[in-house]
């Protein structure tokens, strides 16, 4: 019986590694056929990758389940404040530009940047073609999406004239100062310092031009809008939340039609706005917000109510310092 | 005779106010005011006219409150607060860095510090207060270190006002 069980086992795991590499041929031959890359080279290049057993260890943790409260600590620490006062002292030329161009203010720049990398003291230290194959062949729950990145990264290498094998980044495969995965770097990066090149591996000028060209120019629908507020507080009728919170996670509805579904929102000065109601878990229990396009924009960034409320605060909290 | 000096001035500021008085009425006598009449034209040649300066009508500067100081005690808001209405027209949000006043003008920023251990944050006035002690937000409070804290003394320093958006 005990024999069997271990036989059964080691059943499974040679049957795993066989679906594996089967699905590692399948996705080369994908990309040979679908976007002529040469076989022998993406084979030999696939022989050099390596599955990263801690990157598994990662995702498994729930760290993201936190509590807002607990999670804004991470944050909005007085240390996260002063460096972004400091950043945006060193790249103020460029951050201003960016605000100009593309109307997203430099503050929410700076938070981004930020949240997700401390500035670019926290790049990542994965090579990025690890992580995306660690866990787009070995992380089921997400398969999908990173095997799709990958196909994103290896197009992105060769259409930068870049080794995959040398880009860092964070275990998620992320890049650069504002860690954008690579179809968004395919898609919204920019050459924002005039020299010919977008350069988001290590370029700081680039890589602040393209998180306000993401959030600006996220898609058709959706964008950025210069001079909207973010986020306000509001109350709201008990017996409205759930269905006010069951919504689509859209800016659909303006501000007025959101108060006759039970917001009450004390101020008519954004009736006309796009809204969603926002409830984010405080010490003293769970509090309500109004989100406009822009928060929802943040959301763009990071599906997340929490990250988007993070950034928020963190940007009005170093622009004080900054103004101080 | 004490008594007769003391009637003696009772009348003179009797007489003094009196004479203030008509004083008074003689320069409140109506005037006669002559029916306005138009200005003898005078013609003036092109080149000596000078140049019309259109000033540009600009809002009123903001008020200057850099001297304004004020030692008080600190309260803060109640979790029930959030997503009120406040004075000045403004939401009131629990983590944002605001505080009612007595009578600063709203969008007024202010020093707050807690005496007690010289820390210190900066917090816009947007609502309004009856009594002489600060109200501040409950995340400006808990920075502040006196969240939950009775008779907290602080001290108020006026910096500047800026346009509430």
């Amino acid at each position: 019986m005990f024999r069997a069980l271990i036989l059964l086992t080691l059943l499974s795991v040679t049957s795993l590694a066989s679906a594996e590499i089967i699905s590692v041929n399948s996705f080369i031959n994908s990309m040979v056929n679908e976007h002529g890359f040469d076989k022998k080279q993406l084979q030999q290049l696939f022989k050099q990758v390596k599955k990263k057993n801690n990157i598994l260890r990662v995702m498994k943790r729930p760290g993201e389940a936190k509590p807002w409260y607990e999670y804004r600590k991470i944050f909005l620490t007085s240390d996260r404040i002063k460096q972004g006062a400091v950043f945006w002292r060193k790249h103020a030329k460029t951050l201003e530009r960016a605000e100009k161009t593309y109307g997203v203010p430099v503050e929410i720049i700076v938070a981004i940047i930020g949240v997700e990398t401390f500035y670019g003291k926290q790049l990542g230290k994965f090579r990025i073609i690890d992580a995306l194959y660690t866990l787009g062949f070995h992380y089921p729950k997400r398969a999908d999406f990173f095997r799709k990145e990958l196909k994103e990264f290896l197009l992105l290498t060769r259409e930068e004239n870049v080794n995959p094998l040398h880009p860092k980044g964070s275990y998620a495969g992320a890049i650069g100062y504002g860690q954008f995965i690579p179809s968004s770097y395919r898609n919204y990066a920019i050459d924002f310092d005039g020299d010919g090149q977008r350069n988001l591996w290590n370029d700081v000028e680039d890589s602040i031009g393209s998180v306000a060209n993401y959030l600006r120019n996220y898609s058709k629908s959706y964008g950025w809008k210069p001079d909207q507020a973010v986020i306000k507080a509001t109350k709201v009728r008990p017996n409205a939340v759930k269905a006010l919170l069951d919504l689509e996670f859209k800016p659909t509805l303006t501000v007025r039609q959101l108060k006759q579904r039970g917001l009450q929102f004390a101020t008519n000065k954004y009736d006309n706005y796009l809204g969603l109601l926002i409830d984010l878990k405080t010490e003293q229990g769970t509090l309500y917000w109004v989100g406009f396009n822009n928060f929802y924009m943040l959301t763009r960034y990071n599906k997340s109510n929490r990250y988007a409320m993070a950034v928020y605060q963190l940007a009005q909290a170093i622009k004080a310092s900054y103004n101080e | 005779m004490n008594k007769r000096i003391r009637y003696g001035a009772y009348f003179l500021s009797i007489w003094l106010l009196q004479a203030c008085t008509t004083t008074t009425e003689v320069v409140q006598q109506p005037t006669v005011v002559k029916p306005t009449q138009p200005k003898p034209v005078v013609t003036v040649k092109p080149t000596q006219q000078k140049p019309i300066v259109v000033k540009p009508v600009q809002p009123a500067p903001p008020p200057d409150i850099r001297g304004f100081r004020q030692q008080t005690y600190a309260t803060w808001y109640n979790v029930i607060d959030h997503g009120n209405p406040t004075a000045s027209g403004d939401v009131y949000d629990y983590y944002a860095m605001t505080a009612a006043h007595q009578n600063l003008p709203f969008g007024s920023q202010v020093r707050v510090r807690h005496i007690a251990t010289g820390r210190s944050i900066i917090v816009t006035i947007n609502d309004r207060q009856a009594s002489a002690v600060i109200k501040l937000s409950t995340m400006a409070a808990k920075q502040l270190g006196v969240l939950g804290k009775a008779n907290q003394r602080v001290s108020i320093e006026g910096l500047s006002v800026k346009r509430l958006r």
